[in-house]
């Protein structure tokens, strides 16, 4: 039985579908730089036929993605890159990376469009950032050779720099150099963690990034520790995980639409994601050590992110806050590790950048008519905008979990994984604040209903207050066609979630089978002589996840 | 002898290109333009590095000089470490076409001055005992010291030039101090000599050879302007013209790192010598991370962009001493090979071309007489002239370490080779080198922030140097600096391949045991033409 934990052992497939992903847009980005700077429309066509001919690609990923292998990356290609150092050019998707290609390749165009009317100065440099971004994107959640990935990583920190810091509001100076200063700090740690496990590799044969030769290093219970404290903290910036999350209201509230866009919907699941592809499989030990602060970090940003969103007296600030609440369930149902805890986390990341996706371009429609985003500053407006009015109450409702959108099959799920461990409750000091935990995230689903569903209710109803909103012109038809697909997205998750969890189970599974029952025996000392029963089955298996050598005795 | 005068070509052609650039200053009018001097001098270093090239692929491993005394040594280390001083002096003496005119300082000598001091740096690098490195330093640093007082004009020039001069002459003071103490100590003049004296250990007073090398050391701290020996960077970076400050920093830093990389490993290494009274490299832990902070620290507080890469340029001091310390403790010596090649070479090469591109930008906007290249000189520059601003981008992403840049595999490949070789034993030293990375993330990023988001109307009203040589030499860095980025392989096969010439020239032994010494020669492949430096590309 050779069961590797996640992506590994990628052999070329001879497509290099995955490749054009990445290159198209770059490609096009410096197309465009010899295009004159005036010629706006020019610019902005280019730019959305590219986004729109890389989301055509990618729809090859999705209908002939076989669900049932599970340790092989899919579409997968080698090529040799810095042969000096062992790097290669290595790509492939699994399960897990998925649907999240498929979001980044989703939203760009919806970005791009939407942006149309927003961006008006310097539309060339705009243009050229969001392609180089996407192309950064695509290859974070591709790249099976770590630092091919950390590359891609730090390739996404200089457009998303801009976005902000260019197309930003008043403070957007200081909002785009913490962005950078507090993702910069995460990310250079993580790089000592990837040249220390790159040299390790050296005692088994030529050092060398790729992930399944990395996971086979022999770590000890310190070493992983370190390690797993030096990747969790770049990952867990970007999420953000609280109390790492003060960079992100300031973010969202200063960059435009785009940037607002992008960053919920694709750039925080970066986090997410590396800790899922990343940090625990190759630390379970560790991933077991941390997950009870982790778990409380997460339950902390719930409440808390809930809490302080109700505070907000502008909109898109609110939105913000919600994100850190939300992130949070997603965090809750990687630390729970089991099918459902793990599929509704990836299910979740889909939703969350699709709600609040589409939320930050409902608040941006709105804002380009009224240029504020003070709640007090409307109140009624379903009466002049009420097309308007009814597609942001349906996000509304999807981003807060009503049955039938997508919302609710990723909170049910992270739930109900949650609750799995739990009880019973007395079985020992994990249960039991596993419980606590998952109840006072329950909490958290009904503070959304209550901050969400006020700000509705001070915005869309009551009586006009204001004067100038009476003349308010409704959707145009281009934001239709931006926000259009998004509302037909959130109703296909909602009432099939099936259809998206299904493609997840066979990758989840290794991580399940593998790394769960390690880090199981680190949260629960009772379960020790399960521990070793792993280290055994190990002991035989070179690709199977570690089991420290200090801790054996 | 011919054959002597064929091994010594690419000293001769840049010696010949500054004699022709002086008599020309000398007998041509005053007032008549000198920009096609530059062109003239530039032709003369693009082929004096395919002369470079041309070797490279023929060299056995060393060439013999026996007409010269084998006073030089002409290995690939040498060449290699040529090739860049050659690279980065094309690429900065094309920004002073029309630089200089602007700042009313539109001179021949300054071409002869920059020839020279190619000569002398390049002397420096392959010089095999002391006599020729003390010349290749002086002439080196005396045309420097010129350089630096060319606006004559200007009070803040004049003031950089005497510093320098000043504190210079007390460092080559120093220096000569030091090799008469190992003269005195070793009998020998030659490097390998000194080695060898040194290795065998019978009856050398080995209290005076650890002083001289202490007084070499400083002389050396003091070249490359590693902190507490960096006093006069940061004024002579700031007063010097723009263009003569990126000749400093893409070469001087090029040649006092590559000579006594050679001087101190061949002289030095041996590990018993090390082991003794004063470990040079705990002396080189030390000023590595003094270096470092200071450098990191004091950049933040900088608005002027040519004193906060004064600054940048003693952090990268201490970067680029981390892979130096490296090479000897490496349990054997073919790791100590791969520390010195990729990282120290492919460092310096990284760092050259973001500087030359830099101070580029920093000249090209600096018209109408210009010497403050503060804030307000490039804000909104991204509006104004995008190419500019995105040749200066590049350069502080990789200054920065940003991946796709040359910057970050110099620094991947630093950190790497140090795990490597030392094991766990320097991982403090790259962890406080992370740290210092994050603190310069802060001014550099800054500097984008200046020329992309700062709004245009806080600039004043000062013209931007238009000029087509500026603009290939910016592009020429730009490109190269993505292109070792993105695809390192060759460069990091040829500055490997220069690192292991240099320890196999070294005293067999000196470099960990003898036998693991003898199997990396075995293992070192034959020279191909496939492993020229990929720089080459570029500079034609």
């Amino acid at each position: 039985m050779d069961m590797a934990t996640t992506l590994a052992n990628p052999e070329s497939s001879g497509s290099i579908l995955l490749a054009a992903l990445i290159v198209l847009p770059t490609l096009g980005a410096i197309l465009l730089a010899f295009v004159p700077k005036e010629q706006k429309a020019a610019h902005r066509g280019i730019g959305a036929t590219i986004a729109f001919l890389v989301f055509g690609l990618s729809i090859p990923l999705v209908t002939g993605f076989d669900a049932t292998q599970a340790f092989q990356p899919q579409w997968a290609m080698d090529l040799g890159w810095v042969d000096a150092i062992g790097a290669r050019f290595t790509l492939g998707i699994d399960g897990i990376s998925l649907w999240i290609v498929v979001l980044t390749t989703f939203l760009t165009p919806i970005i791009l469009i939407g942006a149309q009317k927003a961006i008006e100065h310097r539309v060339r440099e705009f243009v050229i950032s969001m392609l180089v971004l996407e192309s950064a994107m695509i290859g974070t959640l591709v790249a099976t050779d770590l630092l091919l990935f950390y590359l891609f990583w730090e390739m996404m920190l200089i457009p998303m720099y801009l976005l902000i810091g260019i197309w930003g509001g008043k403070n957007r100076l200081y909002a785009t150099v913490k962005f950078v200063v507090y993702t910069v700090v995460g990310s250079l740690l993580m790089l000592v963690g990837i040249i220390y496990l790159y040299v390790k590799t050296g005692d088994t044969g030529p050092a060398s990034f790729a992930f399944d030769r990395v996971l086979a290093v022999p770590l000890s219970h310190t070493e992983q520790l370190w390690l797993f404290a030096a990747f969790a903290l770049a990952f867990c910036i970007k999420v953000p995980l609280f109390p790492f999350h003060t960079w992100l209201p300031d973010a969202h509230t200063e960059a435009p639409t785009a940037g607002s866009v992008v960053l919920a919907g694709i750039l925080l699941k970066m986090g997410t994601y590396g800790l899922l592809r990343f940090a625990v499989p190759l630390f379970p030990e560790a991933m077991g050590e941390f997950s009870p602060l982790i778990l409380i970090l997460s339950v902390v940003g719930i409440a808390y992110g809930a809490l302080v969103a109700y505070a907000q007296r502008d909109v898109k600030k609110l939105v913000a806050y919600s994100s850190v609440s939300h992130l949070g369930f997603v965090m809750l149902g990687i630390v729970a590790m089991n099918y459902q805890g793990l599929e509704g986390a990836i299910l979740q990341m889909v939703n969350h950048g699709i709600s609040t996706g589409a939320l930050f371009l409902l608040v941006g429609i709105v804002y380009e008519r009224r240029h504020t985003r003070e709640i007090t500053d409307y109140g009624g407006i379903a009466a002049s905008m009420p097309v308007f009015a009814t597609v942001f109450l349906i996000v509304t409702l999807s981003s807060i979990g009503l049955p039938g959108t997508n919302g609710f099959a990723g909170e049910f799920l992270i739930l109900s994984g949650a609750f799995k461990d739990a009880l019973p409750v007395t079985s020992g000091s994990w249960p039991l604040l596993s419980t606590i935990m998952a109840t006072v995230a329950v909490t958290g689903v009904v503070l959304g209903a209550i901050y969400m569903l006020s700000m509705v209710r001070r915005v869309f109803f009551g009586p006009i207050t204001h004067e100038v909103n009476k003349n308010l012109k409704d959707m145009s038809l281009r934001e239709h066609l931006v926000l259009q697909p998004l509302i037909i997205l959130i109703f296909v998750i909602g009432l099939f979630p099936t259809l998206f969890t299904s493609q997840m189970t066979a990758s989840v599974k290794p991580l399940i089978d593998n790394v769960r029952p390690v880090v199981m025996s680190v949260r629960d000392p009772e379960r020790l002589e399960k521990r070793f029963e792993a280290n055994n089955h190990g002991a035989s298996d070179p690709t199977a996840p570690r089991v420290a050598t200090s801790t054996q005795e | 002898m011919v054959d002597d005068l064929v091994l010594l070509s690419p000293l001769l052609i840049v010696l010949t290109m500054g004699l022709v650039a002086l008599l020309v200053a000398v007998f041509t009018p005053r007032d008549t333009p000198k920009g096609w001097l530059a062109y003239v001098v530039t032709a003369g270093f693009i082929v004096a590095f395919g002369a470079c090239v041309w070797l490279w692929s023929k060299a056995p491993l060393q060439f013999e000089l026996d007409s010269l005394r084998n006073a030089l040594t002409m290995d690939h280390f040498g060449l290699a470490l040529s090739g860049i001083i050659l690279l980065g002096a094309a690429l900065v003496t094309l920004t002073a076409v029309h630089y200089l005119p602007s700042q009313k300082s539109d001179h021949g000598e300054f071409y002869a001055l920059i020839a020279f001091s190619v000569l002398g740096m390049m002397a420096l690098v392959l010089a095999a005992d002391m006599m020729t490195f003390f010349v290749g330093l002086e002439l080196m640093s005396i045309s420097v010291y010129v350089l630096a007082g060319f606006k004559r004009q200007s009070r803040f020039s004049v003031e950089a030039s005497m510093k320098y001069f000043i504190l210079g002459s007390f460092a080559s003071a120093l220096l000569l101090l030091g090799i008469s103490f190992t003269y005195g100590a070793t009998g020998a003049i030659t490097f390998s000599g000194i080695g060898h004296a040194l290795h065998e250990m019978s009856d050398v007073p080995m209290d005076i050879a650890q002083f001289g090398m202490v007084l070499l050391l400083v002389a050396f701290f003091f070249k490359i302007a590693a902190a507490p020996f960096h006093m006069w960077t940061p004024d002579v970076y700031e007063g010097a013209p723009a263009t003569a400050t990126g000749f400093m920093a893409v070469g001087v830093k090029i040649a006092a790192f590559g000579g006594f990389a050679r001087l101190v490993l061949t002289c030095f290494g041996d590990e018993q010598f090390r082991n003794g009274a004063v470990p040079w490299e705990v002396i080189v832990a030390a000023i590595s991370v003094v270096s470092m902070f200071a450098g990191n620290l004091m950049a933040l507080a900088q608005k002027n962009l040519k004193r906060m890469l004064a600054y940048s340029a003693i952090a990268h001091t201490g970067y680029i001493m981390v892979a130096l310390l490296v090479t000897p403790i490496a349990p054997d010596s073919n790791l100590a090979i791969n520390a010195l090649g990729g990282g120290l070479i492919f460092y310096l090469l990284a760092y050259t071309l973001a500087s030359a591109a830099a101070f580029g930008v920093a000249a090209a906007v600096s018209g109408n007489d210009v010497e403050d290249v503060s804030d307000v000189s490039y804000a909104g520059l991204a509006k104004r002239s995008p190419g500019l601003a995105l040749a200066l981008a590049i350069a502080m992403l990789s200054l920065l370490g940003i991946p796709l840049t040359a910057g970050f595999m110099g620094k991947l490949t630093i950190f790497q080779e140090v795990l490597d070789t030392t094991g766990n034993q320097w991982l403090w030293l790259i962890i406080i080198a992370i740290v210092n990375s994050i603190i310069s993330a802060f001014y550099y990023l800054r500097v984008i922030l200046v020329a992309y988001m700062r709004d245009e109307a806080e600039a004043k009203p000062i013209q931007i140097i238009k000029s087509r040589p500026l603009a290939v030499s910016l592009t020429a860095a730009t490109l190269l600096t993505l292109a070792v980025g993105v695809l390192p392989g060759k460069a990091l096969n040829a500055s490997t391949r220069a690192g292991h010439s240099l320890a196999e020239t070294t005293v067999p032994g000196i470099l960990g045991p003898v036998e693991k010494h003898a199997a990396a020669d075995a293992e070192a492949p034959a020279p191909r033409v496939a492993e020229r430096p990929t720089t080459e590309a570029g500079a034609h």
